[in-house]
């Protein structure tokens, strides 16, 4: 399966952990850049993207939290690991309440850390269900940078029956020739019960007229506007939060 | 005339001077009629005599003088001749067939009853006279002088010569003998006279002497015979005088002055009486009362004569009193109490006494006293109250007299002289007759506690001074003498107790400052724990980097990296164990899998040299409801501590199997094994046998196998082994707190 080269950034007051752990990582083919402060981190957050985000909760000025606090103003759903040599603290405990994906404990174990990104590095597959192909580069071109991989089926029921198993993410642009296609949604969330489905229409009471299945979380409906790309694009950045935090927890 | 003797100087009163006068005149009269003085003489004194014997004749029953009654009765047959004897005399001749002779012999006759009279009279001073005998005499003499006088048996006292005879000269001596004898005899009684008395009769027995003398010496001489007839009615007049003013008026006037001032003594003394007096009639109307009668019925006192008594009565209390008049008052003197509830006053008791009242020997009411009893009543009810106070107290109160003798006991008193047996042995036990005698003697207030029948009574005696006497007051104290004892025996047993908690307190106080400094060494720990984490994981991160080296494949290089990686593991197990004791996590419970827990521990904890690991698990074993990064950090402990028990190296068993809602997990160690003495302590804190580590590894293992809802056991031989025992949850069971011991 196709991988991507994860860009992960370490932040630690101690130079000698950040730049153990950084070599560690880019020995292991990671993209990987250290900070020593939050205000280094500000600078390198203002230049580069980063998939994920190892930093230490005791520092001096701003801890590991307030870091947590500031890139999430920005980016809601990059993955954040606070590395602590505390066994617990209430400001930690906090922090995995407000989206930290995880505290790891120093002394860290390398091999659960390598065995995280390495997963974490795995591309996503998504389905996109289109017949207008201008969307369907759209969309793949959104998708690509979101390191997700895009299978294109022309209807929900060529979905259901091909070989892709569990995709993370379907695109439905509910701009399709049928006029009535809630009877292939419900099929649809029955043969996706995890994932998260994304139905783009033009108009948003089309769909309310749908005998759709209330009551799935997994159900987003878009109208069709200029904000959609954004809100597609939000969407899938929680995706890939969701994927590292179930696979931090394994 | 009275005034004559008694007042001399003094002015005469108005019927005295006509008296005087009256006699003044008759004497002129008589100067020159001679008959007529006579007659009018003679006549006086048969009035005076008359009269004298008609007021002595109808008061008769009231004079108790019989000298006064005698000398009446005498002086009237007197009379009786003397008016026979004027009727007759001189030229009257009124009564025809009687000559002159025979009117000197009425004369005769006449003097002769009237000093017999005076001579026999004194007999009866004093005395209560028989009048219908004395009379009867009177009467049989006069008749029988009557008789012969009437018919000339006696000597004439006129001979025919025309003077007078022999007869009539002894019948006048004969006749001042008897006067002068009856002065004497007066004179001898004069001791039972009253003074006056007896002087007006002396002086009246002196006149009618003198009269006689002077008219038997005056045969015919006019002069001398008016002067004795004057002196005659003198001698009527005195005696008069003195039977009615000095003899009957007098003491009639005296009588009647004490019965007068008797009557207002009793009227007095009716009135002021404390009790009210009244009479009623047979249908119960007042027909009398004194005043006080008012004021305990409550009657107005102008309208209560004629009213009727149960008018005053409510309908009960008259239906007593019908009741008790019907079965008393006619016979006897009896009393009955009633109840006045007069409106607007006071309740009042009273108490009527009644006697009956017969007149003529008939029923016809009744006497009564009426007594306001209320207050008597009031302080009856009251001593009553008083009285019954002692017998009323449950409580036994005795008195007793010095030598012993019971004076009173209450009923409490009296079940504590029956146990006593005081009525058979008639006397009191002898400590209590001890206890008399030192109370008596020392005048003081003696207690002290007696058991009587299982019971324990204190009793405490109270001499009453100069009563000769002693009160003994008694309370049972059973249940407090037990209480007592009970007290005393739990207050010993509180000594020991306090000695214990004492003992006990000491500990904890000890325990708390080894907790103290515990829990100071904690935070110290914790701090320096903490710190040494990080150069920890750069070393460990370091150390990693080395393996990726090239030139770190050769066998040396890796030997040393793995001891480092060894000693890098422990440092954090001892940092890990130093910073759970100084503040365990709460355990965050779910199910788990042992198999899941115990591979990671062997991984990162491989069996030193020369040590086998074997582990008997059954593949379906229950999950347990534990926090799996505690139970871990326990299992390590355990393994670890098996590992350096067995520095020879040897064998560890680790066997599970559920029992009941827990699962039991043996690890079993072929090791050193743990002495008895050290065998208690392994759980304490800071207690270690070895070189290595600080003693906190057991004690945290135990902390966390509590925390989870679980327990740790050890049991180990010297020289064969130690197992450790761990019993963990099954179930979820509820979280505990975080308790440190």
């Amino acid at each position: 399966m196709a991988k991507t080269t994860l860009k992960i950034l370490v932040v630690d007051d101690d130079h000698n952990f950040a730049n153990t752990l950084s070599a560690i990582l880019r020995s292991h083919g990671y993209y990987c850049q250290a900070a020593n402060s939050v205000c280094d981190v500000q600078t390198l957050l203002a230049e580069d993207h980063f998939d994920c985000v190892f930093s230490d909760v005791r520092m001096p000025d701003q801890n590991g939290v307030d870091l947590y606090k500031l890139i999430k103003a920005g980016q809601p759903h990059l993955p954040f690991i606070l590395m602590t040599a505390y066994t617990s603290s209430e400001i930690i405990e906090e922090a995995l309440e407000s989206g930290v994906l995880a505290a790891l404990q120093k002394p860290l174990d390398i091999e659960a850390v390598l065995r995280f990104l390495t997963a974490f590095s795995q591309n996503l597959q998504a389905a996109v269900i289109c017949q207008d192909e201008k969307i369907c580069d759209l969309v793949n071109n959104i998708f690509k940078k979101e390191k997700f991989i895009f299978t294109v089926f022309l209807s929900i029921q060529a979905l259901i029956q091909s070989s892709l198993k569990d995709p993370a993410v379907v695109l439905v642009d509910a701009h399709h020739s049928c006029e009535h296609y809630s009877s292939e949604i419900n099929a649809l969330l029955d043969f996706l019960p995890n994932g998260t489905i994304v139905i783009v229409c033009d108009f948003e009471k089309t769909i309310k007229k749908e005998n759709l299945r209330s009551g799935k979380i997994n159900l987003v409906v878009l109208p069709r506007d200029e904000k959609c790309e954004g809100k597609i694009d939000k969407l899938l950045s929680r995706e890939i939060y969701q994927y590292a935090k179930s696979l931090i927890h394994e | 005339m009275k005034k004559l003797f008694q007042a001399r100087g003094k002015r005469f009163s108005t019927i005295e001077l006509l008296l005087f006068a009256g006699l003044i005149l008759l004497n002129y009269v008589g100067i020159r009629n001679h008959i007529f003085f006579h007659f009018s003489a003679e006549l006086f004194t048969v009035i005076v005599s008359t009269c004298l014997f008609a007021i002595v004749w109808v008061i008769r029953e009231k004079i108790d003088e019989g000298y006064f009654t005698i000398l009446a009765i005498g002086l009237a047959f007197a009379a009786v001749f003397d008016l026979l004897h004027n009727l007759t005399f001189g030229e009257v001749r009124i009564l025809s067939g009687f000559s002159l002779d025979h009117s000197y012999h009425f004369w005769i006759a006449g003097r002769f009853l009237q000093g017999v009279t005076l001579l026999l009279a004194p007999i009866c001073v004093g005395r209560q006279t028989n009048n219908r005998l004395a009379g009867s005499a009177y009467l049989l003499v006069s008749l029988i002088i009557a008789f012969l006088i009437t018919f000339n048996w006696l000597p004439p006292v006129i001979d025919p010569a025309g003077s007078f005879s022999n007869y009539k000269v002894a019948m006048e001596i004969l006749l001042i003998v008897l006067f002068m004898l009856a002065i004497l005899h007066t004179n001898h009684k004069k001791v039972k006279f009253d003074l006056k008395v007896y002087r007006f009769i002396l002086a009246s027995l002196l006149s009618a002497l003198a009269s006689e003398v002077f008219i038997s010496l005056s045969g015919q001489a006019h002069v001398v015979s008016m002067l004795g007839l004057n002196l005659k009615m003198l001698s009527y007049a005195l005696i008069f005088q003195t039977v009615l003013v000095e003899g009957i008026a007098q003491p009639q006037e005296l009588f009647y002055r004490g019965l007068k001032n008797s009557w207002e003594q009793l009227q007095d003394l009716i009135n002021n009486l404390s009790e009210g007096i009244a009479i009623l009639d047979q249908q119960d109307r007042f027909i009398f009362n004194n005043p006080i009668v008012c004021q305990i019925l409550g009657a107005a006192p102008k309208k209560i004569t004629g009213s009727c008594l149960t008018d005053y009565l409510s309908q009960d209390q008259a239906q007593k009193y019908y009741a008790y008049k019907q079965k008393h008052t006619q016979q006897k003197t009896s009393s009955i109490e009633l109840e006045i509830n007069s409106p607007g006053k006071i309740h009042r008791t009273i108490i009527l006494t009644s006697s009956p009242r017969v007149v003529d020997g008939k029923f016809s009411g009744l006497f009564i006293v009426l007594g306001d009893i209320s207050e008597k009543k009031k302080m009856e009810q009251e001593q009553q109250s008083l009285a019954r106070f002692p017998e009323e107290n449950p409580n036994p109160v005795l008195r007793l007299h010095q030598d012993g003798r019971l004076l009173f006991a209450n009923q409490s008193g009296r079940k504590i002289l029956k146990s006593w047996k005081y009525q058979e042995k008639k006397r009191l036990p002898a400590e209590i007759i001890n206890k008399i005698e030192a109370c008596i003697k020392s005048n003081k207030t003696v207690e002290f506690d007696f058991s009587v029948d299982k019971l324990t009574f204190s009793f405490s005696l109270t001499p009453i001074a100069g009563m000769g006497y002693v009160n003994m007051y008694g309370k049972d104290v059973t249940m407090w003498r037990k209480a007592e004892v009970d007290l005393m025996k739990y207050s010993q047993g509180l000594e020991k107790l306090a000695a214990e908690k004492t003992a006990q307190l000491v500990q904890a106080q000890e325990k708390l400052i080894r907790q103290e400094k515990l829990a100071l060494m904690g935070q110290l720990a914790s701090g320096v724990g903490h710190e040494l984490r990080n150069p920890l994981a750069v070393i460990n991160n370091a150390l990693y980097m080395l393996r990726l080296q090239k030139n770190s494949k050769d066998k040396v290089t890796r030997e040393y990296l793995d001891i480092i990686d060894q000693e890098v593991a422990a440092s954090n197990k001892i940092i890990t164990d130093l910073l759970t004791f100084a503040r365990v996590k709460p355990s965050n419970q779910s199910p788990t899998d042992m198999h899941a827990l115990l591979d990671p521990i062997l991984k990162k904890f491989p069996p030193t040299e020369n040590v086998s690991v074997k582990i008997n698990l059954a593949q379906n074993l229950p999950h347990i409801w534990v926090d799996s990064q505690q139970i871990e950090q326990v299992l390590a402990n355990l393994i670890t501590n098996a590992y350096q028990a067995m520095p020879e190296g040897g064998s560890i068993e680790i066997n599970a199997k559920t029992t009941g809602n827990a699962l039991r997990l043996d690890i079993k160690d072929s090791g050193v094994g743990i002495s008895p003495e050290n065998l208690e302590k392994i759980f304490e804190p800071l207690f270690s046998t070895k070189t290595k580590g600080i003693g906190l590894g057991l004690t945290v293992s135990k902390m966390l196998t509590e925390l989870n809802n679980g327990r740790i056991k050890v049991a180990s031989q010297v020289g064969k082994g130690t197992t450790f025992t761990l019993f963990l949850p099954t179930r979820k069971m509820p979280v505990k707190e975080q308790e440190k011991s």
